[in-house]
C-alpha cells in the first residue's frame, strides 16, 4: 500500500535491480520449474483437448489421477530432502491394502480394525526400512530395493496361500466398510456430471501439512539439515537416526491412505497393486525440485509434479493421441525438468548470492561443517 | 517339456496338449489340443458386439506384452471391421487399477461416439464397469469382457455388461480324459488332426444365473 502511494520519481535504477533479483530470486526457487512446467502442460492439452480438458469431467479425471500418485509422493518428496529413497513405497501401497483386505474378507474383522493392524504392519516395514538405512550405513536405495523385493513376494506368496488367487474382492461387504468407503473414497462434490472425490482433498491436506513441517516446524529444520550432511547434523544436535527413521514411517503411513483409498474406491485388492509406481513419486518429487542428493526440495513443487504427471496421463487419451506414448512423454518430461533444474542452479550459482534458496539455519551450518570436517 | 513329451510318445503313451499349445501340439505328436484359440475367440465376441449393435469400440490392454491378448483384441478388429466398425487398443497398467479406472474414463469422453468397451480379463472389466458407472454410462455403453468371475457374473446377471467369453476350462480338464479313455480302450481319435475348441463359449445375462449354480456347484 505504501509503496504505491510513494511518490513514482525516485532512484528508478534502484528498482530495476530489485526487479532482477525478485526474478532471479523467483527462479531458483525448487518448485518453479514444477510451476511453470505444470503451467506448459495445462496449456498443451488445453488447445489438443479442448472441449473435454476445460469440462467438469475432463478436469476431474486428471485431479484425481494427480491426488492419487501425491498420496505418497508427498512422503517421498520429504523423504528424499531427508537424503533417501524408498524403492518399497510403490508396492506399500498395495501391501497395505491386500493386509486390510485380507483381515476384513477372510478373516472378517470390521474393516476399520484390518485397517488399523494393516496400518500397524506398515509402519513397523517403515522402521525397519530407516533402522537398515541407519544402523548399516548403506544406500537405502540398495535396502529398499530389498524390501521391495520382500514385500511383492510375501504379498503373493500369502494372498495364493489365504485365498487361492491373486486378488480380494468384495471388500464393501465387510463391516464398517461403508464409512471407510466415504472417508477413503466418498465424494467432495458433484458438478457438471464429475464426482470430485475426497482423495483431492487428502492430497491438498497432506501437501499442507507436509509443507508447513517442512518450512516452518523444527522437524523441518532437520529434515534439511540431515539430507545436506548426517553428521554434521548430527554433530550440531540433530537427532539424525530418529529423523530419517520418521521419514522412513511417514512414507509407510502415506503409502497405507494411498492404499486404503485405493481399495475403498476399487473394492478389491490386486497383489501386484502399486508395483512400479515407486518411480511416479520419484519422479513427481525430482520434476518438484527435489535433487537426488538431499537436503533441497520442496512440496509445493512436489505437489505440483504429480498434477504434472497426472495431466499428463490423462490428457493424452483426453486429446486422443495413442496412449502408448504416456511413457515416452514421461520420460521426455522428466529429462527436461531435471536439465532446466541443474541449468538454473548452476546459473544461480554465479550470482553473489549463496546458490541455493535461504535454507534454514541448521542446514547452512550443516553444510559449512561439512567442508571443514571434508577438509580435515 | 518337449523332450519328456517325446520320450513319453516314443514309449507309446498317448498325449493330449490342454489350455496352451495350439501352435505345435502336432510337432510333439498330441493326438489333439483342446482349449480356446484367441484369435478365434476375439473374433466371436466382436461379431458378437457388432451384431448388438457396436460401431466404436475400445478394446482394454491391461497386460501390454501378452500375445495371448493381442491376438484377442486383433481377433475382435477383424469382426468389428468386417461389420463396418473400429476399434482401437486401449492400454493400461494393471498395477495402477485406480489410474486404469481414470485412463478408461478419459477415453470415454474423449470420444461419446465410443459404444462399446471390450475387456481381455476380469481384472481389465472392473476398471471399466467403475469407470462406465462414475460416467452413468453403465449399461448403455456395451460391455463385454474375457473370462469369469464372481463380479463378471454379478454384472452380467445385474445387465451392465452384455456377455463374458468363456473358455469353459470345465471343459479342458473334462475332456481330455475321455478322450484318452476312448483312444486306449477304443483306438478312437478325436479332432481328425485339428484342436478341439472349448471356446469362445458365451455367458450372458440370460443364463448367468445358471452359470453362477454350476459354478458353485463345480462345474463351470
Amino acid at each position: 500500500m505504501t509503496t504505491v502511494t510513494a511518490p513514482a520519481a525516485v532512484p528508478t535504477s534502484d528498482e530495476r535491480i530489485a526487479n532482477a533479483s525478485l526474478w532471479k530470486r523467483l527462479l531458483v526457487r525448487p518448485e518453479f520449474g514444477a510451476l511453470a512446467g505444470a503451467v506448459v502442460v495445462w496449456v498443451l492439452f488445453a488447445s489438443q483437448a479442448r472441449s473435454t480438458w476445460l469440462s467438469w469431467p475432463g478436469t476431474e479425471t486428471y485431479l484425481s489421477v494427480s491426488a492419487l500418485y501425491g498420496l505418497t509422493a508427498i512422503a517421498v518428496a520429504l523423504l528424499m530432502i531427508g537424503g533417501e529413497f524408498d524403492l518399497s513405497s510403490g508396492v506399500m501401497t498395495g501391501t497395505t491394502a491386500m493386509f486390510a483386505a485380507i483381515f476384513a474378507v477372510e478373516v472378517g474383522m470390521n474393516f476399520w480394525l484390518g485397517a488399523l493392524l494393516s496400518l500397524a504392519i506398515a509402519l513397523g516395514i517403515g522402521f525397519l526400512n530407516g533402522y537398515m538405512v541407519v544402523k548399516s550405513g548403506l544406500p537405502s536405495f540398495i535396502v529398499t530395493l530389498g524390501t521391495f523385493f520382500v514385500l511383492r513376494g510375501f504379498n503373493l506368496w500369502l494372498t495364493q496361500k489365504v485365498t487361492g488367487l491373486t486378488n480380494v474382492t468384495d471388500v464393501y461387504a465387510t463391516g464398517g466398510s461403508e464409512l471407510a468407503r466415504k472417508v477413503f473414497a466418498g465424494t467432495i462434490f458433484t458438478i457438471g456430471g464429475a464426482q470430485f472425490g475426497v482423495e483431492i482433498l487428502w492430497f491438498l491436506g497432506m501437501a499442507a501439512v507436509g509443507a508447513w513441517v517442512l518450512l516452518r516446524t523444527r522437524v523441518g529444520n532437520w529434515i534439511f539439515a540431515v539430507g545436506g550432511n548426517r553428521e554434521a547434523a548430527r554433530m550440531i544436535g540433530v537427532p539424525a537416526n530418529a529423523t530419517k527413521i520418521g521419514l522412513f514411517m511417514t512414507v509407510a503411513l502415506c503409502g497405507w491412505i494411498h492404499g486404503m483409498v485405493v481399495l475403498m474406491k476399487t473394492n478389491r485388492a490386486n497383489v501386484i497393486e502399486g508395483v512400479g509406481q515407486e518411480f511416479y513419486f520419484i519422479i513427481a518429487a525430482v520434476l518438484g525440485g527435489c535433487l537426488l542428493t538431499g537436503g533441497f526440495g520442496s512440496l509445493i513443487g512436489a505437489a505440483l509434479g504429480c498434477l504434472i504427471l497426472g495431466m499428463t496421463q490423462q490428457g493424452i487419451v483426453l486429446s486422443r493421441w495413442d496412449n502408448n506414448l504416456y511413457f515416452l512423454f514421461l520420460g521426455l518430461i522428466l529429462l527436461i525438468a531435471a536439465f532446466a533444474n541443474e541449468w538454473i542452479r548452476r546459473w544461480a550459482r554465479t550470482a553473489s548470492r549463496p546458490a541455493r534458496p535461504p535454507t534454514p539455519e541448521p542446514a547452512s551450518a550443516a553444510s559449512t561443517g561439512s567442508s571443514e570436517e571434508g577438509a580435515r | 517339456m518337449q523332450a519328456s513329451l517325446a520320450a513319453a510318445r516314443d514309449a507309446g503313451i498317448a498325449i493330449i496338449t490342454v489350455n496352451s499349445g495350439t501352435d505345435n501340439y502336432q510337432e510333439i505328436g498330441a493326438l489333439t489340443h483342446i482349449g480356446q484359440d484367441e484369435t478365434v475367440a476375439g473374433r466371436g465376441a466382436g461379431a458378437r458386439m457388432a451384431e448388438a449393435g457396436a460401431t466404436n469400440v475400445i478394446c482394454v490392454n491391461q497386460e501390454v506384452g501378452n500375445a495371448g491378448l493381442d491376438a484377442r483384441c486383433n481377433g475382435a478388429q477383424e469382426a468389428i471391421e468386417e461389420a463396418g466398425g473400429t476399434l482401437e487398443v486401449l492400454q493400461v497398467d494393471l498395477n495402477d487399477i485406480a489410474g486404469a479406472q481414470s485412463t478408461i474414463g478419459a477415453a470415454l469422453q474423449a470420444d461419446e461416439s465410443i459404444d462399446a468397451v471390450l475387456a481381455l480379463g476380469p481384472t481389465g472389466a472392473a476398471p471399466a464397469l467403475a469407470a462406465l458407472d462414475e460416467l452413468g454410462r453403465a449399461g448403455d455403453v456395451q460391455l463385454a469382457t474375457f473370462d469369469l468371475s464372481p463380479e463378471v457374473l454379478d454384472a452380467l446377471e445385474a445387465g451392465t455388461m452384455a456377455f463374458a467369453v468363456d473358455q469353459q476350462q470345465y471343459l479342458q480338464g473334462y475332456l481330455p480324459i475321455v478322450f484318452l479313455s476312448l483312444n486306449t480302450s477304443n483306438l478312437n481319435t478325436v479332432g481328425g488332426g485339428q484342436p478341439v475348441l472349448t471356446g469362445p463359449g458365451f455367458v450372458t445375462p440370460e443364463n448367468a444365473a445358471q452359470v453362477k449354480d454350476l459354478a458353485a456347484a463345480g462345474t463351470r
